[in-house]
């Protein structure tokens, strides 16, 4: 069977990536080593958050700016995000209510105020709250709790719900999907890419995407070429349903800690705590001690979030970056090789996928977008390659 | 036993469960000189089938008869002694196996103690004995109140000498349900009907097989007979071919519908439009067989098997109980629901196994003792395997019950249609897992242990092949927990975590 574009990787890049280039004129098929968003793409916490992370921030200044090249993704992320459930037809439990990113010390303090003057050089619109207004919105908040800034375009959304949606759309557009397609080789042959499935179908393509999150670095040495993006293990705890109460998604400005009521009434708490890397084929582990910690945390802030009870928790493996940005596009080495994935790809996914879509279809990327290109890496790949 | 020691931080070897299996373990443990720590969530030890009433109410004839003696044997024989430690009240929320890498050699056993807090408790070795919980079966009315389990019925019975109703009616395909029943008029309920899903002549069948057990399982031989003849005498209708299919009332179950099975041309048992009967009743008591509590012995990584009418998700073992997690060992109903008897067996053997692989082994474990509990399983599992074909569910028919409609979820109120939504292309969802995340399926307070085995059912014809449903994924905690308990911990892993830092400091 013969495609425009092969795309390995069943998750939101994948997925969402499908859809947008449906909507070039382009037949791709997806190719899914098991379900569909089985993997970070369905197992993430829904947190769409535009602020630069605590993670990007806590390594001082120089780091924040080379990062920061990221929010004109995050404001085309936001406008996508706006429309998504119109444009998919489909309900995807889209929340933008607003973000506060909590300060309890005068460094958060000062780290915020940092911040917030890099992302108004790039045009991201956040504000600082003080003591009082954060109390106004965060009822409960602990004393401990300085300031924060705030993002009105933050919120979330529901990952259980969003690759699936654009699944069903990109399938109605022509796209073709393969669950339980593990790809196993990926060859040039006749000016074209051929895929070997390991059940030993082949598929033909012209352009072949690279959208297999974590083990895209596994994806990529299929075709000799080495993508700098490692597997970590994160966990997440979710509470038993409640009213509403929490308004906002929480971060925090020094510590690991998201937080959000969903629209079931759960709330989700997690933030980037580790879990334990399994065997290959196995989820990550969750351990007490991070449980705990974690809680914790989030306890420190909302203490009312002590008396509810603790559901489950979960894990999942996402694929990080070596410098924490995407990589987004042709990687010269190969000819047609993409890549699309790492850095926070469920609130960025869309951007990710459509910014990836465009390139394909008209073979040129804007300007912006090489701050993201797969290229800055080309010295690992000096001597890699067909 | 020695009494709750709420210091307990680390034990050689912690058992999880104090039934049977556990409870025979235990003993055999301290009978060589290793002093296990045994934890039950429930306040006494004794497990499902004795279900100890509170210490402080005493029950006039607490269990009488043949079916209760071995069990409360072993439980008298752990009871008083000092050299087993016990810790009653406490739910074992997870089980973080050996990290070598974080300087620990042993299991950390996650454990909620109620009031009392939670803590993690050291243990080198794990012999998982959690037992069993009943098969749920999903129709129209399943989630009303009066709906239970026959366990369910007798464990409020046995523990608090309570009846949950005046006018039950019972319906299953297992012989438990004849002694909850009789237990149950005993306490003065009128029961209405018992009706089993077997044919008559399969019943006469199997009472005419289960007579080359009466030398040496003659309680359990004798005793469903027995009932059969004093519900006769009483008066109780007993009808055979007989499936439930819908409970009816707005509040609480008012009436139960029976439908009559089909077995027309020897096909597996399916439900017929006729022979439908409404019988008035407040309880309506469900006995269609066991499924095997591994949650925590998955979430600790140990392989499973599939064998739903042995109670679904096994944990795998060596046959000598071992689990595929190192150091990690199950026993009883954990291993395959074959009965009590069994599951003392088990537990003694998990016990040998224990003391062989850590060399803790002395002149009483030798090749003879062993082979000794050997044969008692042997013997117990040729019984249970009998019961387990005269026992099993009409499946068939069960399907046929949950309608498109019907909840197979309870907790996220999910119907059968819904679950069957994602199966189609172009997303064709067929793992478990996925269909759970695409539904929310599975994802409420009972964390699936209800509904996975009704979706597993469900599934079976959709998923191809003789291939096993791959289960939903088990985690820590295994039961929900108190937020604020779970943070309080987090103080007391730091300073465990600093301790562990002075130790390798000063070496
Ligand atoms: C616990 C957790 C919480 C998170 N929280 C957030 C959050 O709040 N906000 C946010 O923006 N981001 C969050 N993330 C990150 C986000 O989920 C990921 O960045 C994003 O989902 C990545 O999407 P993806 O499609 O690249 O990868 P995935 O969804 O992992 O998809 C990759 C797919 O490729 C498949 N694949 C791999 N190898 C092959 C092969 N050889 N053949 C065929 N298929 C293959 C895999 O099976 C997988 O399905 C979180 C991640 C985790 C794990
Ligand atoms: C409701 C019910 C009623 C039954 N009644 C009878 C009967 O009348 N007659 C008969 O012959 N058989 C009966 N059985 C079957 C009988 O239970 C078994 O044959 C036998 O008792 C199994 O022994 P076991 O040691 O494997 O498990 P069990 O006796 O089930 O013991 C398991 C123990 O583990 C504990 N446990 C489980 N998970 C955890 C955890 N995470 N943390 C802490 N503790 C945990 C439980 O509280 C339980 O006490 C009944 C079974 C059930 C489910």
């Amino acid at each position: 069977m013969s495609y425009d574009v092969a795309i390995i990787g069943g998750g939101l890049a994948g997925t969402a990536a499908a859809y947008y280039l449906t909507g070039h004129g382009l037949t791709p098929a997806v190719l899914e080593a098991g379900e569909l968003n089985a993997e970070a793409s369905g197992a993430n916490a829904g947190s769409l958050h535009f602020q630069l992370e605590h993670r990007l921030i806590a390594h001082g200044d120089a780091l924040a700016q080379q990062v920061a090249a990221i929010i004109p993704l995050a404001k085309r992320a936001m406008a996508l995000w706006r429309g998504l459930e119109t444009e998919l037809r489909a309900p995807l439990d889209v929340v933008m209510d607003g973000g506060l990113m909590l300060a309890e010390t005068p460094e958060d303090m000062a780290r915020l105020e940092a911040k917030q003057a890099v992302e108004a050089r790039w045009g991201l619109d956040t504000q600082m709250l003080d003591q009082a207004q954060v109390r106004a919105r965060l009822p409960g908040v602990a004393d401990t709790v300085l300031g924060a800034a705030h993002c009105a375009d933050e919120g979330h959304a529901n990952p259980r719900l969003t690759t699936l949606a654009y699944a069903r759309r990109a399938a109605e557009r022509g796209a073709r999907f393969f669950p339980h397609a593990r790809v196993t080789a990926t060859e040039r042959r006749a000016g074209a890419w051929s895929l070997t499935l390991a059940d030993g179908r082949r598929i033909r393509a012209r352009v072949l995407v690279n959208a297999a999150g974590a083990w895209a670095r596994d994806v990529g040495q299929l075709a000799n070429v080495h993508i700098p993006i490692v597997p970590v293990a994160l966990q997440m705890t979710v509470t038993e349903p409640v009213a509403p109460r929490l308004g906002h998604l929480i971060q925090h400005a020094g510590k690991a800690l998201s937080m959000k009521q969903v629209e079931a009434g759960n709330i989700l708490v997690g933030g980037g705590w580790p879990a334990r890397l399994g065997d290959p084929g196995r989820r990550p582990r969750a351990f007490p001690r991070t449980i705990a910690r974690n809680l914790a945390t989030a306890c420190g802030v909302w203490p009312e979030l002590g008396r509810l009870a603790l559901l489950r928790t979960w894990t999942g493996t996402v694929g990080v970056s070596t410098d924490q940005l995407p990589l987004i596009g042709r990687l010269s080495a190969l000819p047609d090789y993409y890549v699309v994935g790492a850095g926070s790809g469920f609130t960025l996914g869309p951007a990710f996928a459509a910014t990836l879509a465009d390139q394909i279809a008209t073979g040129r990327s804007d300007p912006q977008a090489t701050v993201y290109s797969p290229d800055r890496f080309a010295h690992l790949n000096m001597f890699m390659g067909l | 036993m020695s009494g709750d020691d709420p210091t307990a931080t680390a034990a050689p070897v912690a058992i999880v469960g104090a039934g049977p299996a556990g409870l025979a373990a235990a003993a055999l443990l301290a009978d060589h000189g290793v002093r296990p720590l045994l934890i039950d969530e429930a306040p006494r030890p004794g497990g499902q089938i004795l279900r100890q009433p509170p210490r402080e109410t005493t029950v006039e004839r607490w269990l009488p008869g043949p079916l209760y003696r071995a069990p409360k044997a072993a439980l008298r024989a752990v009871e008083d002694r000092a050299d087993i430690a016990w810790l009653g009240g406490a739910t074992v929320l997870g089980i973080d196996p050996p990290d070598p890498l974080a300087g620990r050699d042993g299991f950390e056993l996650w454990v909620d103690t109620g009031a009392r807090g939670h803590r993690l408790i050291a243990a080198e070795r794990v012999l998982l004995a959690t037992g069993a919980y009943e098969l749920p079966v999903a129709f129209p009315g399943w989630t009303l109140p009066g709906v239970m389990g026959a366990g369910a019925l007798q464990t409020v019975l046995k523990s608090q000498q309570i009846l949950p109703g005046n006018r039950l009616v019972f319906a299953g395909s297992h012989p438990l349900q004849l002694v909850v029943a009789d237990q149950a008029l005993d306490a003065g309920a009128e029961v209405a009907l018992v009706a089993f899903s077997q044919s008559r002549p399969a019943v006469l069948a199997a009472a005419a097989r289960s007579l080359r057990h009466l030398g040496r399982h003659w309680p359990k031989v004798w005793t469903p007979a027995r009932i059969l003849a004093r519900l006769a005498a009483r008066g109780v209708a007993v009808r055979f071919n007989t499936v439930v299919a819908e409970a009816h009332g707005s509040h609480s179950v008012t009436a139960a519908t029976l439908a009559g099975l089909d077995r027309a041309g020897g096909r597996a048992p399916d439900m017929t439009a006729d022979r439908r009967a409404r019988v008035a009743c407040d309880t309506l008591a469900l006995c269609y067989g066991f499924l095997a509590g591994t949650e925590l012995a998955r979430a600790t990584g140990a392989a499973w098997t599939w064998d739903l009418d042995a109670g679904g998700w096994l944990v795998a073992h060596d046959g000598a109980f071992r689990s595929s997690v190192p150091g990690l060992y199950a026993a009883g109903e954990a291993t395959g629901v074959d009965g009590a008897d069994a599951a003392l067996a088990k537990g003694r053997l998990a016990a040998r196994a224990i003391l062989a692989d850590r060399g803790w082994a002395t002149s009483d474990s030798t090749d003879a003792a062993r082979r000794r509990d050997a044969r008692a399983l042997a013997r117990a599992l040729a019984f249970a395997r009998d019961l387990r074909r005269f026992a099993r569910p009409p499946h068939r028919a069960l399907d046929r019950i949950t309608g498109a409609d019907t909840l197979v979820c309870r907790c996220e109120a999910i119907t059968r249609a819904g679950v069957e939504a994602g199966r189609q292309p172009p997303l064709a969802l067929a793992d478990m897992n996925a269909v759970k995340r695409a539904t929310r399926v599975g994802m409420g307070a009972c964390q699936g242990r209800l509904c996975g085995a009704i979706l597993a059912r469900l599934a079976r014809p959709g998923t191809g092949g003789g291939q096993p449903p791959r289960p939903f994924t088990a985690r820590m905690p295994v039961k929900p927990a108190s937020i604020a308990a779970v943070a309080a911990l987090a103080e007391h892993a730091d300073a465990a975590d600093d301790d562990r830092g002075d130790q390798t400091d000063d070496g």
